[in-house]
């Protein structure tokens, strides 16, 4: 259906689904523009979760070409191409981390400060990547608005997938107060991104 | 847990993909009944699919972008030119000439045919027998596994093949049920302590017929068993949903 779309398109004034139309193609052209947009996401979300940056090489090489075999069957309608790839991203870090039960113990928050650089890259598709910069910044602040140890909770069960008792193994902690601190974190977060 | 006890503290754990896979089935279980709590556990999944922008952000290293797309080149099937999947006669095709001999000896091989026709009939069974284990005959070089469906999906059938190391491989599957939306049919790994790896989400056509590639880091026969499960899109890290298929080595 698309067999001639975008010879002639520079490929950085495309939206995103489009783009993966291009990759479904298989026009590597357009699976280099999907990294210049969205590389430093992929790789950011893999070095929170696993913490080793050759890991998290691998991981985001893996994200890419599961990307380029499933462009075809990526469905606009649930959800941002930028979402798409956090969630093949952090499962397949967290998928990682258990083959290896090698998690890290959360020394550091791997929560952004607000305005830390932005994860996605700005400069293509600018309708989109204003509403992304946008959320990003929310999201960012909201976070900061969270108790440090809601924070702590929050990053290990999200970044490395760690299950309630595993959390409170890991920090001995009650296990409701693991409960407690995921909950109420992710209410109040729901509150702060729902409400505008 | 009913209806009417709403799992209100399960919510934010499941949508993050973190309870353990009792409390896992009980709230999708309660899940699939209860609207309400449907729609808290859709905006609570709509923050879990923000977090990733709170992420501290890392430059990935220079030569990653040109890693990737070699990635992606070495898994290209070299594609066939055209021309040589077309034949280019010269001369009528074999089965015109036999085609106008035919009609010249039409009379001398009615009988024969006759004759040919009952014999045929009589091997037909054995030979289709022997035909139908040809089909399922498997390489030297290659193993297969197949997974059944269970008392969800009955119907559904799934067969593994990958290679004698048993790193590398794919799946396909057929009349597979279908998927509401926001739902994926994810396939796991399963060890011998009954620990889940994921190995990925199906891709699934409308007609129920999906596929997978598997890749292991671990051969697939360290495995005890395999197994397939509807979850949420995008995937659990823990399997939370409905069983549709299973094996065991």
């Amino acid at each position: 259906m698309f067999a001639n779309r975008g010879q002639l398109v520079d490929l950085t004034t495309v939206d995103d689904q489009l783009l993966l139309e291009f990759i479904a193609q298989r026009r590597e052209d357009a699976l280099a523009e999907l990294y210049d947009r969205y590389g430093r996401l992929v790789y950011s979300i893999a070095v929170s979760a696993v913490g080793d940056p050759g890991a998290a090489e691998e991981i985001t090489q893996e994200v890419f070409v599961q990307a380029w075999e499933n462009a075809a069957v990526y469905d606009h309608n649930r959800g941002r191409v930028a979402t798409w790839l956090s969630t093949i991203t952090r499962y397949r870090a967290i998928d990682r981390l258990r083959r290896r039960s090698a998690r890290n113990r959360g020394q550091q928050l791997p929560w952004a400060e607000v305005d830390e650089v932005d994860l996605a890259d700005n400069s293509v598709d600018v309708e989109h990547a204003v509403a992304l910069r946008l959320q990003q910044q929310r999201v960012r602040a909201a976070i900061r608005t969270l108790p440090e140890e809601q924070q702590r909770v929050l990053a290990l069960a999200f970044f490395q997938g760690y299950t309630h008792s595993e959390i409170a193994n890991l920090l001995a902690l009650p296990l409701g107060t693991v409960k407690t601190r995921i909950r109420l974190a992710m209410t109040k977060l729901r509150q702060l991104l729902t409400d505008t | 847990m009913s209806q009417t006890t709403h799992p209100t503290e399960h919510l934010a754990a499941y949508a993050l993909g973190i309870l353990d896979s009792d409390e896992a089935d009980l709230t999708a279980s309660h899940l699939a009944q209860c609207e309400s709590c449907r729609a808290e556990w859709r905006a609570l999944q709509a923050v879990v699919d923000d977090l990733p922008l709170a992420a501290r952000a890392a430059d990935p290293p220079a030569g990653l972008r040109a890693a990737v797309l070699q990635s992606v080149t070495a898994t290209r099937t070299p594609a066939q030119s055209p021309a040589s999947q077309i034949p280019t006669p010269t001369s009528p095709p074999w089965w015109e000439r036999l085609a106008l001999g035919w009609r010249r000896t039409a009379p001398v091989w009615g009988l024969a045919s006759l004759m040919l026709i009952v014999v045929l009939s009589l091997s037909n069974l054995s030979l289709r027998q022997e035909l139908l284990q040809e089909r399922v005959a498997v390489p030297a070089n290659l193993q297969t596994l197949r997974l059944h469906g269970t008392e969800a999906a009955p119907q559904a059938a799934a067969l593994m093949v990958f290679n004698p190391e048993g790193t590398e491989g794919s799946l396909v599957a057929n009349d597979l049920p279908p998927l509401a939306e926001g739902q994926a049919f994810q396939f796991w790994l399963i060890d011998h302590d009954g620990n889940r790896t994921s190995g990925g989400l199906l891709f699934v056509s409308s007609s129920g017929y999906g596929y997978l590639r598997l890749l292991s880091e671990e051969p697939l026969q360290s495995f005890s068993g395999f197994g397939i499960t509807m979850e949420p899109a995008g995937g659990s890290p823990q399997p939370t949903g409905t069983r549709i298929l299973g094996s065991a080595f």
